[in-house]
């Protein structure tokens, strides 16, 4: 009995021990990082949260004066008044930008953001998302970038300038003066050079996937002295500057390259201390899952940013110990890649509103159902377009998407200038009344290619993100058709496989693309030889008018062009556009000069404007 | 004893051949081309030529018929080159070393923290039988069976920051860097890991009390006035070890296992969550050595397990 009751004390006692140990050791929160507090106290935003306006969103620089929106838009979709797609209330709140025009700013300190997602590679070149471009971005500048304000305007990098000759084949660029690497060479065109031609010839079969368009559109690229650079186009092609401003092409320092592609080991990693940019920040530590931490560089271009001290990335995998952590004050941000879920965004804005700057976001990319062209019955065209009139896409967004929606379209649906997604919502199939009607003549189209009763069929799908879902629910609602849907889940590698052998009858997949350009879509999911082209669709007059849209300077024409071409996947479906969810990118109210671009893509997230204003609500 | 040890070492050899061809095949016979994912990166988005795809399978040996691919690594295996990882180009070894500390002194908190508590739980049931400890006990333990690890893990991060505001330091330091730090990281993983395990032993631990203090021997010793505490356990413990002995054995190779999970819960650098990112991107060479070394640590601990018989047991014999 007393040995009962001495080994039970003994257990309980050491049960408490450890959780006080544990708990006690580091109950309070790391303080925030120091910095000089001289702006004065701007009252805490009250609650409900406070959402950034939108960013209109804008084409991207082209040589010629833009065309407005919707100019000349095809007689297939003329532009009308629509209803608003659902978005949640929260959504229609503004607030001003987090810096506001005229307020100090603070330098100093350390920024840390919150991270799902590890680096893949330290060679940049090599890596494919845009959790590592988060990373990578701090670190190697590119020739042009994409502006840090407007996410989407092309403006000078490691180049200041840039002329184009009359053939429109030939782009000169002009380096910039004085901008260094860390280890104090000077940046060169031949640096330059060297990276571009690197991304074509891609030695060592190393894969670049990022880089794609560089290998679509340039012929060769050579240094004429070490402040112009040389870049021959294989045509003429007006996507050119927003695929050399894409973040992917970054311009690490020739030495090291040479090294790794053609020293001992050729095709090796970057050992960290080769890690040498011309960024805002240089490597400082870097453990791998753990974090990823950079600090200021002093020799920077662009003096005197960066404004911060460093910056501290902390991986936490899994997704809920990820809300717990930014509960608990141990981040001031979510990465920019999301590292919450919707759910877990709502939840953490009605819990935590009042200390939260909050920026909405969708998607820069086309997510829907590729339809696999080669087998029947969706080798017929009635079928196809009878699949997509039944897809309900407002019944989706109620179910999937608790912060609101919108439809996807055939290029980002930012791209206004083709069409945007109020034209689409003008379109049966798309457009939310009338789906009854919709529902009838898919019903009559299946009848008339033969299948009154409807067929069965398979729908693929990774087990990844909201696939699982789309998939799920479009099964459902193809019912009403009498197409009745077999799920076919696949884990994501086998998933991407049997996508690429065309071992799918449908699948539903979304695709963020490599650069900000219409051209970026054609790259990937269009054009016979695109890499997610999984529905093996090739369509003569879309390739001529490809053809000439990829050349046309002039945006207004260009955007005709372009919508003739959104016209005929429109006939043809080869592709049926799903829906996205409007996400909420949260940071600390003390996270100023940071908004999360509207259309999260492939961006340049170096956070040389973002600085910490202690005053406001922080970690 | 010697001749016994060395029948069970040669017996390691026909296990991991076992366990090697197990692994190979499953890897090269799931979807998912290695090749692939590398041109095209892990999300799918690059493209790609029909010749490059083979030029890189060539490169990897990835063309070659399957057995001669398993000959080929296990001949390398055997001179301790375990080959490059496909995603990083380095050996496979620099990418698992940095992360065995982890997991390992993670493993051994674990396996502590169950045995602590599991033995005397169960001494207490057996020794408490049908009282309200028993059975208090009794369902605390039927609840680590019935959680997994992974849920356990959940709910004890939530507890924390909801009730506490509190969440463990993110990361890991290693004992020799901030020893206070490091114990903080790894206490609650630990806990989560080692409650299943916990569970597992106090039951057993309790039926095999139960089972011996009605032995004939127990109840001379209690006749003879030894204090409970001496038959308990001098007498009744040391006999009633012996089947939870086994069962820690066969629990430590699960516990390195359910570290795969766990390690992703709270966000830990270990081989567990090296072994999910490399079977998400084909990494074969590191999927077959992690799967091997997993193998080869399970059954060491069992040989060792199968020693400690004799020293427990003197009615043991290896011969």
């Amino acid at each position: 009995m007393k040995l009962a009751k001495l080994a039970f004390g003994l257990s309980a006692v050491a049960l408490i021990a450890l959780f006080l140990a544990a708990c006690g050791g580091a109950a309070a929160p790391q303080a925030a990082p120091s910095a000089p507090q001289q702006a004065a106290p701007a009252p805490a935003p009250a609650a409900p949260v406070p959402v950034a306006p939108a960013q209109q969103p804008v084409a991207p620089a082209a040589p010629a004066p833009a065309a407005p929106a919707q100019q000349a838009a095809a007689p297939a979709m003329a532009p009308q008044a629509v209803p608003t797609v659902a978005i949640a209330p929260i959504a229609q709140q503004q607030r001003p930008a987090p810096t506001p025009t005229g307020q100090q700013i603070i330098p100093g300190g350390i920024l840390i953001p919150l991270a799902g997602f590890d680096l893949g590679h330290t060679d940049p070149h090599r890596n494919t998302s845009v959790a590592e471009l988060s990373y990578m971005t701090h670190i190697y500048p590119g020739i042009l970038q994409y502006d840090t304000t407007t996410w989407v305007d092309i403006a000078p990098d490691l180049a200041v300038s840039w002329e184009v000759d009359s053939t429109g084949k030939a782009y000169t660029f002009k380096v910039r003066e004085g901008a260094t690497y860390s280890d104090g060479s000077t940046v060169s065109a031949e640096d330059m050079s060297y990276s571009l031609n690197r991304m074509i010839e891609r030695p060592n079969d190393i894969a670049m996937p990022r880089s794609g368009c560089i290998r679509g559109f340039m012929e060769n690229a050579h240094a004429i002295d070490p402040s112009t650079l040389q870049v021959n186009l294989k045509d003429p092609a007006v996507g050119f500057l927003g695929c050399v401003a894409s973040p992917w092409i970054s311009i690490p320092p020739k030495s090291i390259l040479e090294e790794v592609d053609s020293g001992s080991d050729p095709g090796r990693e970057l050992e960290l201390e080769e890690v040498i940019g011309a960024g805002p920040f240089l490597l400082k530590n870097y453990q791998r899952g753990i974090s990823f931490e950079v600090e200021r560089n002093e020799n920077y271009y662009d003096q005197p940013r960066p404004y911060l001290d460093g910056v501290r990335h902390v991986v936490v995998t899994d997704p809920s110990s990820r809300v717990a952590a930014f509960r608990t004050g141990h981040a001031h941000k979510e990465a920019v890649f999301p590292a919450f879920g919707a759910d877990d965004d709502v939840a953490i804005r009605e819990q935590m509103g009042d200390q939260l700057f909050v920026s909405e976001t969708v998607g820069f990319g086309v997510g829907g159902i590729h339809i696999n062209l080669r087998n029947a019955p969706f080798d017929d065209v009635r079928v196809r377009k009878a699949l997509q009139l039944a897809v309900d896409r407002e019944e989706m967004i109620e179910l999937i998407h608790p912060s609101g929606g919108e439809a996807q379209c055939y290029y980002p649906c930012i791209f206004e200038w083709i069409y945007s997604v109020e034209d689409y919502m003008q379109l049966p199939g798309f457009r939310f009344d009338g789906h009854l009607e919709d529902v009838e003549e898919a019903k009559r189209l299946l009848a008339e290619a033969g299948y009154p009763d409807g067929f069965d069929a398979t729908i693929t799908f990774r087990k990844v993100g909201p696939y699982p879902d789309y998939s799920a629910i479009v099964a459902q609602q193809w019912k009403a058709i009498g197409v009745d849907l077999t799920l076919r889940p696949m884990e994501s590698a086998a998933g991407f496989a049997a996508y690429q052998q065309g071992d799918f009858e449908i699948n539903w997949q979304g695709t963020g693309l490599n650069f900000l350009d219409p051209d970026a879509a054609n790259d990937l999911l269009w054009l016979p030889t695109a890499g997610r082209n999984y529905q093996g669709w090739e369509n003569a007059e879309f390739l001529e008018l490809f053809d000439q849209e990829k050349q046309e300077v002039d945006q207004g024409k260009r955007g005709e062009l372009l919508r003739q071409m959104t016209d005929i996947l429109l006939d043809e479906v080869p592709y049926i556009p799903g829906t996205q969810g409007i996400g909420f990118h949260l940071q600390y109210s003390c996270v100023k000069g940071y908004t999360q671009p509207r259309a999260l893509g492939q961006n340049n997230y170096r956070f040389d404007k973002v600085w910490l204003d202690q005053a406001e609500p922080c970690r | 004893m010697r001749a016994y040890v060395v029948r069970r070492v040669l017996l390691f050899f026909p296990t991991l051949i076992g366990v090697s061809l197990v692994v190979f095949i499953i890897l090269r016979i799931v979807p998912g081309d290695p090749a692939f994912i590398m041109l095209a990166g892990y999300e799918g988005e690059g493209s790609f030529t029909q010749e490059e795809l083979e030029r890189v399978r060539r490169r990897l040996g990835l063309d070659a018929p399957i057995y001669i691919q398993y000959v080929k690594w296990i001949a390398s295996a055997v001179q301790l080159d375990f080959g490059d990882s496909f995603f990083t180009n380095r050996p496979i070894w620099e990418e698992v070393r940095p992360r065995l500390p982890l997991t390992f002194q993670f493993a051994f908190m674990a396996i502590f923290l169950a045995i602590a508590f599991a033995v005397p739980m169960g001494v207490i049931s057996a020794t408490r039988q049908d009282t309200w400890i028993d059975y208090f006990l009794r369902i605390f333990a039927i609840i680590g069976l019935a959680m997994p690890t992974f849920w356990v893990g959940a709910l004890l991060l939530l507890s924390l920051s909801l009730w506490f505001n509190w969440f463990p330091p993110l990361g890991y330091t290693a004992p020799w860097v901030d020893l206070k730090t490091n114990f903080i990281q790894l206490i609650f993983p630990a806990v989560a890991l080692a409650y299943s395990t916990n569970a597992v032993a106090a039951r057993m631990t309790r039926s095999q009390m139960l089972e011996v203090l009605r032995e004939d021997y127990v109840r001379t010793a209690m006749a003879k006035g030894l204090r409970e505490r001496v038959v308990v356990f001098r007498h009744a413990l040391k006999n009633a070890a012996l089947p939870v002995l086994t069962l820690f054995g066969v629990q430590f190779g699960f516990l390195l296992g359910g570290s795969v999970v766990i390690e992703s819960v709270f966000s830990l650098p270990g081989i567990g969550r090296l072994l999910i990112f490399a079977i998400n991107t084909r990494d074969f060479p590191m999927v077959q050595f992690l799967v091997m070394f997993i193998a080869f640590i399970f059954l060491s601990v069992n040989l060792l397990v199968d020693l400690l018989y004799g020293w427990l047991d003197p009615r043991i014999r290896y011969e």
